[in-house]
């Protein structure tokens, strides 16, 4: 705890905050997973225990899935809103590579609670290229990162409204500062939408929870490692590829089967083309990415193409025989994509 | 055709847009600028060119810069009210980097004002109108004849730099008549829009600087595809929020402008051994200069600088001969826009004493006379 | 139309992001995609691919939009070199950004004047202007009627989302009665502008509503639109999924499309069922309009007019 304050100046008048003179905190995520909203929230326990809080928020221009980025800084007298890089005592990331490339934001003995959950907001895929936003190497991750997969931990808390899933990891930052659980529901309760309340709250106390583990991280900065987790392709989104022919078809169209190949790096999950085809052969996989399952029942109506927001689909025919050499290609693909961290 | 003709300003300004190759006018009526729009409506579709009245100012920017992307040399003229609206596409046109031409004869304001008046009160707009560090080129004739050769150059200008060029005057000089020599430029004078290297081909950057630090983008429709944006961009044109790249390119579109600085020199009036300095351009220059032989005839050691390029600012000259001053005088028809800008460059030790009038008439001689005298004996005794 | 039939073997095919990481640019790489993924749709072809994929949100009609336009383009086009595409702000003047063609991103409201004097300075090109509601009806209002007015040869798309999406959800003015936006929390209470009426009344020769749910319908009538002499003008009704669907709840992106399929009406039908400023509905409904081709005629060009184009009769 002292170790990641860092100051043991005066406190504002009538807190029990009695080691913490000023602090920087930086929260990022992805647009959608409520990032202002938490910024907002710890922002109200800080003006509620007395400080002078200035908090900025960067993102983009209203799109669902860009980046969304807020600097909380807090002490007796704040002038710069801006927290300059090597100087936030703790990052909270929404998003585990929005949390990598938010590190340079932390001070060498601060803590980074990190979420597994993985988005990879549009910007960052914009050309393609590596070098059109910066991450570092799952190698140099440096210190303090404390990674939490949040759904896991907010569990049937989470269920209504996924977004609460990442309140875990503000349960988490209140073990590291020195306010009341009182003032952490007085905020939630002030800022969370009525029907998420219960649920928040829940999250919440799930993440407190984790207190030993969290105060350990903090104690030990430079000794945690990242425990991001492998994303396991799931098998039962398997397309039944084997021999993948549509035993109605007949005649000539039985030597053509249809595919429907899926860019995923283009793909956002929107679920049109799995509400929209008639044949149900499409399903979103544990990415929120849109898989062929059911070659066998394609019609090749291309509606799914045509309706396809993210002009991410093709539908084409291929002779029969062939059809089995692009579904394990394009398998492949899909679990190399969901493996690799990048 | 070398003859001298009795012509208005506005006409020498449409002449001139013509004899520079202009073929394409974009405009909305406004006094005291309209008899450039009516004599181009006549002369331009009769040499093959484009004339349109829009629905208001906005819109004739837009199609100025539609129109030169097209590959045309366009123009617009307006008064105070219609550069305002104008800004927008001036920022615009200098970030995408769109050569066009916009005269703005001045009259009085704020708002509607003065319509039919003169004045300069639209210096500081054409520098900072628009939202933004905009780099600007702003020439400022002086008489009948200027307004011809200078239009002209306006052109050569915003082609060869790819950049908007305003072309300020006032509504005296906008009505007046002189005798002027329409003489034909030189394709020197006419100079060339810089554009690509080569043909199109896969790694083709429109946004490439030359070594003048100007863009390569070719015209529309000439067989390269690319991307022309308002948002911050990288070479390729596609939108950038890469804080270094922005920098760059701002300081690019800022630098590009300085060659102005030397094709437009200002002109020096008995300023060899001048103590007390007249600073003008316009209308304002012409009084001031017959001020200044007063002022000598008296025995005062007055001189003239008249600056014909007001953006960007010709620092060198300036500086150089306030250097030599002791007494500053800017005169112009406002509350003191360049005059600020003067006051910048000078020195503590020179007294600075500027003549400024806003009220719609033209400071007269006998006036700027008076106010040397005045301030010259003053600062004497002190 | 059918399907393309594709009979190359998968196996040196390189997928996804080895195709990109070791392409230099967009160019290259569309052309690595036209040799790579045999099975790519002619229209992708005109995408720029090192912009690919695209900023709007999950679900956004946009999209839809786009590759049908970009589908009626590639029946009529080889290539895209002198095709120019002109937009102005918003959500729907971005997707030009993402065209493989000469593409002008203009200021907000005033695509109409750039492509005006564009077309004027090159009568040859094909000048396709890209505008959303909030750009086209209301800061730009003025231009679009004045172009009609003009009849000049240029081909308008209106992408109407009824909201403004970009700044994050405000009130446009084709906001139906009712609808909450996040400057109309309590319900619009203005009434909206029939945007293909006005742009009739003001003169346009061509005149036509579309959905973004009937793709192939909207391609067709884009095509039509193309190939008219004059002013046309096509507004096609797409979903905002984030702001409006999501305000009004309304449904994800799918239920939004259905709805679409709820409130149209051939173009015969009357238009007495559409909401007024009187009977403003408790939870914003989809007006019924009507779809397809509304006018249709031909008149002088401003082209024609001014002899820049021989004139046809």
């Amino acid at each position: 705890m002292s170790g990641v304050n860092g100051s043991n100046g005066k406190a504002p008048a009538g807190t029990s905050a009695a080691r913490l003179v000023a602090g920087n905190l930086v929260v990022v995520g992805v647009g959608g997973q409520g990032v202002i909203l938490a910024s907002n929230l710890v922002s109200q326990v800080l003006l509620d225990a007395g400080y002078d809080v200035k908090k900025s928020e960067v993102h983009g221009m209203s799109q669902r899935g860009g980046t969304v980025v807020s600097h909380v800084r807090f002490g007796p007298e704040v002038h710069s809103v801006m927290v300059e890089p090597g100087s936030a005592e703790w990052i909270v990331a929404f998003e585990w590579e929005e949390g990598l490339r938010s590190l340079s934001y932390l001070k060498p003995n601060g803590v980074a609670l990190v979420s597994t959950e993985r988005r990879i907001p549009p910007a960052a895929m914009l050309d393609h290229r590596a070098q059109s936003l910066e991450y570092p190497a799952l190698g140099e991750v440096p210190f303090g990162v404390f990674a939490l997969d949040t759904f896991a931990v907010a569990g049937d808390a989470a269920a209504a409204v996924p977004a609460i899933a990442q309140t875990v990891l503000l349960g988490a930052l209140s073990v590291l500062l020195p306010f009341p659980v009182e003032a952490w529901q007085a905020a939630i309760d002030a800022w969370v939408p009525r029907k998420a309340l219960a649920g928040n709250l829940s999250a919440f106390e799930r993440g407190r929870a984790l207190a030993p583990e969290v105060r350990a991280a903090a104690a030990a900065a430079r000794a945690v490692a990242p425990r991001l987790e492998k994303i396991a392709p799931s098998a039962s989104l398997s397309p039944a590829a084997q021999n993948g022919v549509n035993p109605s078809r007949d005649g000539a169209a039985e030597r053509l089967l249809p595919m429907v190949r899926i860019e995923r790096s283009w793909c956002k999950g929107c679920d049109i083309c799995v509400a929209m085809c008639p044949e149900k052969c499409l399903v979103l996989d544990e990415l929120d990415v849109a898989v062929f399952a059911r070659p066998e029942r394609c019609t090749g109506c291309q509606l799914c193409a045509l309706l396809c927001p993210d002009l991410a689909m093709d539908v084409f025919r291929v002779p029969a025989d062939e059809l089995a050499d692009w579904l394990p290609a394009y398998e492949e693909d899909r679990v190399r994509t969901t493996a690799d961290p990048r | 055709m070398s003859e001298r003709q009795l012509i208005q300003g506005n006409e020498a300004c449409a002449r001139a847009a013509l004899a520079a190759g202009c073929t394409f006018f974009g405009g909305y009526p406004i006094s005291p600028s309209s008899e450039i729009a009516e004599l181009l409506a006549r002369e331009l579709p009769a040499r093959g060119g484009v004339f349109i009245q829009m629905e208001d100012e906005l819109a004739s920017m837009g199609a100025v810069l539609g129109a030169s992307l097209g590959g045309r040399r366009a123009m617009t003229a307006t008064s105070g009210p219609g550069f305002t609206l104008m800004q927008e596409h001036l920022g615009y046109a200098s970030l995408a980097e769109i050569p066009c031409v916009v005269v703005d004869v001045m009259r009085g304001g704020p708002s509607t004002g003065l319509p039919t008046s003169p004045a300069q009160g639209d210096v500081m707009q054409a520098r900072w109108g628009s939202h933004g560090d905009r780099a600007t080129v702003a020439v400022a004739p002086g008489d009948v004849q200027e307004v011809y050769t200078l239009t002209i150059e306006a052109f050569r200008l915003a082609e060869t730099l790819r950049t908007p060029v305003a072309v300020l005057y006032d509504e005296v000089i906008g009505h007046m008549r002189e005798g002027v020599v329409l003489h034909e430029p030189t394709s020197e004078e006419l100079g060339r829009r810089s554009g690509p290297r080569g043909p199109f081909s896969p790694d083709f950057l429109p946004y490439e600087p030359d070594e003048k630090g100007v863009a390569r983008v070719p015209d529309f429709g000439r067989g390269y595809r690319f991307h022309v944006t308002g948002l911050m961009h990288d070479e390729r044109g596609y939108p950038t929020s890469d804080h270094t790249k922005v920098e760059q390119l701002l300081a690019r579109l800022e630098r590009k402008v300085d060659a102005a600085v030397d094709a437009v020199a200002p002109e020096l009036y008995r300023l060899e051994d001048a103590k007390i300095v007249v600073v003008a351009y316009g209308i304002v220059a012409r009084t001031a200069r017959a001020a200044v032989d007063a002022l000598r005839a008296e025995g005062v050691p007055a001189g003239l600088l008249r600056t014909r390029l007001l953006w960007p600012i010709p620092a060198a000259a300036l500086t150089d001969v306030i250097g030599r001053a002791d007494l500053v005088v800017v005169a112009e028809m406002n509350r003191g826009q360049w005059a600020f800008e003067v006051e910048r460059l000078a020195g503590r030790h020179v007294q600075l004493a500027p003549y400024l009038r806003a009220g719609g008439s033209v400071i007269t001689a006998e006036e700027l006379v008076g106010h040397v005298l005045r301030v010259s004996t003053k600062g004497a005794r002190v | 139309m059918g399907i393309d039939v594709v009979s190359r073997p998968p196996a040196d095919v390189p997928q996804g992001d080895a195709v990109a990481s070791e392409a230099r640019d967009d160019h290259a790489l569309a052309a690595a995609r036209d040799d790579a993924w045999p099975g790519a749709s002619a229209e992708k072809r005109f995408l720029r691919y090192g912009m690919m994929p695209h900023m709007l949100c999950p679900g956004c009609g946009h999209g839809i939009v786009l590759d049908a336009m970009l589908r009626a383009l590639a029946r009529r086009y080889e290539t895209l070199d002198d095709v120019a595409f002109v937009a102005g702000i918003g959500c729907s003047s971005r997707v030009v950004g993402y065209v493989d063609a000469c593409t002008l991103h203009t200021t907000h409201g005033r695509p109409l004047t750039f492509a005006t004097g564009l077309k004027l300075a090159r009568p040859d090109l094909e000048v396709v202007v890209v505008t959303g509601d909030g750009d086209g009806l209301s800061i730009g209002g003025n231009h679009l009627i004045h172009a009609a007015r003009r009849n000049i040869d240029l081909t308008c798309v209106l992408f109407n989302n009824e909201i403004y999406g970009m700044t994050g959800g405000q009130l446009a003015p084709t906001t139906i009665p009712g609808a909450y936006t996040s400057t109309s929390p309590k319900g619009n209470h203005e009434q909206p502008f029939d945007a293909a009426r006005l742009v009739e009344a003001a003169g346009a020769t061509f005149v036509a509503r579309a959905q973004s749910f009937r793709t192939r319908d909207f391609e067709e009538i884009f095509l039509r639109a193309l190939e008219h002499e004059g002013f046309s003008f096509v507004e096609v009704m797409t979903d905002c999924t984030e702001y409006f669907g999501r305000t009004n709840r309304l449904g994800n992106g799918a239920d939004l499309l259905f709805s679409q399929a709820r409130a149209d009406v051939a173009i015969e039908a009357d238009l007495a069922g559409r909401p007024t400023l009187q009977e403003v509905p408790a939870r914003p409904v989809r007006p019924v309009m009507e779809m397809g081709v509304i006018h249709e005629s031909r008149r002088q060009t401003l082209e024609e007019a001014m002899g820049l184009v021989e004139a046809r009769s």
